[in-house]
């Protein structure tokens, strides 16, 4: 499980590291004609917007998976290891509800983009496709904070053996 | 129980479950949605808390990776390196020459990092082995690089200020140009707080050194072309019409990755290791963002900005005298927050309540970005002390709070400074926005 998540998590953080390459391209290439034909690329924006939603929310389960979310540690100071261990998976235990809970309320509107098939307005985008991205980051992302639960359930566990 | 009961609970829920260790993001998202719900009902609150993730991929956004990419890339190549040696160049000849020239280059590298962290860290390597080997005390030393890495927010292009900026709808562009004059400031009253204390300490410099020949200080200071074109294509593009901020930054990423890789500072897995921390700090970021947009409607729900603007009128409360509490409010947070929780956090909060006694919004965000500045070098979460200390892990973390306490000074006054002439930051947006 901790393995294939883990792969999970990293392919995902590559996909992004593209689109975030594609994202310096497009505007590279967009000032350029723009400057030198005058002939900016139509739809740069709506482009832009559909490379976001990749590199903003592709990258989450990785960055959990690294501990990279801002968490307070001053109580770890003033309480016995033990108690921290067990606060440390409390505060998981939170996080994992929060983006469960964020991906269960997420699959409604994204229904909806593909019940009235809402589109971009320049380029004609389908709306599901951006959120179908930012729908896999947060997907991922519960698999990545169950791991990271179990992890620090186990350590807390372990610790008051 | 009162919308604004409501709102005061939900933000003592919000600083429970942060010093509880609970993801910042999360703590939030979940306030959020269970403050929204207690005001408005469970199904509106789920209909906010659904779509709010597809709503922060707005084009305002894009900003964010590519100011972070060009900071990371500039990081990694060897541009603070050169920086150190031209700021050198400029001092060589002064006593404490060392730590000035520490100041002067990072508030060269601010201009391209847009990161405290990575200017602190950067500088950590590179200038407190040299101060080391010269016989700096080590309180000067660090005192110097951990102030001197503040001016990475503070100095346009900040990451920071482009998130004041998406949390209070304000202008990246005006915000950047605001930023200008009070960073400049801020490093002349850093180099004269150094001047100060190898006057009042002198056996914390060695004696001065030779001077330098002037053709080599032309040389050293000419190999800076590298930060000058990409401070130009970044912050100088917005300003001259060329580019969006957007487009600044993605041109700027682009010419950091040029110019590394010819200077052969950036090799293919060079480049694949700053996409990665790109995209960890980006994702890291979002994923506060999500909440703190949850917790903002929230905020927006139970009127507690405007229960606020009440209550001054009923102890009429000076703007003045608001103004200071929320500065002393900002520097107890600092202790227990960081600088992006901080602005998220408090933006939906005070930023009305500021407006309203006709402060300017721009000028506001400069004042929280010094204030939260402050935060990041104090105990007992001063993160620029804490990512110093990884690196020096001989020095003592009381060597380093020691070392940083001369600088807060030049902090207090800056502060003042904004107070008492908020023109400080508002004149050069005034010119070029006029």
């Amino acid at each position: 499980m901790m393995s294939f998540v883990r792969a999970a998590a990293r392919f995902l953080t590559r996909v992004a590291a593209v689109f975030l390459l594609a994202m310096v391209a497009i505007n590279v290439v967009d000032v350029g004609l723009r400057s030198t034909i005058n002939a900016p690329i139509f739809g740069t924006y709506e482009i832009v917007e559909f490379l976001l939603a990749a590199v903003a929310f592709l990258a989450i389960p990785e960055a959990f998976l690294r501990d990279q979310h801002i968490t307070i540690e001053l109580i770890d100071q003033v309480v016995p290891p033990r108690v921290a261990d067990w606060m440390r998976a409390i505060g998981t235990l939170a996080a994992l509800s929060f983006v469960g809970l964020l991906a269960w309320h997420m699959v409604q509107p994204a229904l909806d983009y593909i019940e009235f098939n809402e589109i971009t307005m320049d380029l004609q985008l389908p709306l599901i496709w951006k959120a179908g991205l930012i729908m896999t980051g947060i997907a991922v992302a519960i698999l990545a904070v169950l791991v990271i639960f179990v992890r620090d359930l186990s350590q807390a566990m372990g610790r008051a053996k | 129980m009162t919308e604004q009961m409501i709102g005061a609970l939900g933000i003592l829920a919000l600083v429970s479950l942060t010093l509880l260790r609970v993801p910042l993001g999360a703590a939030m998202g979940l306030v959020g949605l269970v403050g929204y719900a207690a005001i408005d009902g469970w199904d509106r609150a789920f209909i906010v808390f659904g779509t709010t993730p597809y709503s922060l991929t707005h084009y305002s956004f894009s900003v964010l990776p590519l100011f972070i990419l060009m900071g990371t890339v500039a990081t990694r190549s060897n541009m603070s390196q050169e920086l150190f040696v031209a700021a050198n160049a400029i001092f060589a000849g002064k006593r404490g020459a060392l730590p000035m020239a520490t100041i002067g280059a990072c508030a060269g590298f601010s201009a391209i990092s847009g990161s405290s962290l990575a200017t602190a860290a950067t500088f950590t390597s590179i200038a407190v082995p040299e101060m080391r080997r010269y016989g700096y005390d080590e309180r000067l030393a660090t005192g110097a690089v951990a102030a001197g890495g503040t001016l990475g927010i503070l100095i346009p292009p900040s990451v920071i200020m482009v998130i004041y900026a998406l949390a209070a709808e304000e202008s990246v562009p005006m915000l950047f140009a605001a930023g200008m004059i009070p960073g400049l400031i801020l490093a002349g009253l850093f180099l004269v707080v150094v001047w100060v204390i190898v006057r009042l300490h002198p056996e914390w410099a060695p004696p001065v050194g030779d001077k330098m020949p002037w053709g080599e200080r032309v040389r050293a200071v000419a190999a800076m072309w590298k930060l000058v074109l990409l401070f130009g294509l970044a912050v100088g593009g917005i300003y001259t019409g060329w580019f969006s901020p957007t487009e600044a930054a993605g041109i700027a990423a682009f010419a950091a990755i040029v110019l590394a890789t010819a200077t052969r500072q950036l090799n293919l897995r060079g480049l694949y290791d700053c996409l990665m921390e790109t995209l960890w700090t980006t994702a890291m970021l979002m994923f506060i963002i999500v909440g703190a947009w949850i917790f903002a409607y929230f905020v927006v729900q139970t009127r507690l900005p405007s229960g606020l603007i009440d209550l001054i009128k009923v102890f009429d409360l000076s703007p003045w005298a608001v103004i200071m509490m929320i500065l002393v409010f900002y520097i107890i947070l600092g202790c227990v927050l960081d600088a992006v929780a901080i602005i998220l956090v408090t933006v939906p909060v005070f930023l009305p309540v500021v407006v309203s006694m006709g402060y300017d919004s721009v000028w506001y965000g400069i004042l929280m970005v010094v204030v939260v500045e402050i935060g990041l070098i104090t105990p007992p979460v001063g993160l620029n002390i804490f990512v110093m200390r990884a690196q020096l892990p001989d020095i003592a973390l009381t060597t380093l709070f020691r070392g940083i306490a001369p600088f807060l000074v030049a902090d207090a006054v800056l502060i003042a400074l904004l107070l008492a002439f908020p023109q400080i930051a508002l004149w050069l947006p005034g010119i070029l926005f006029s």
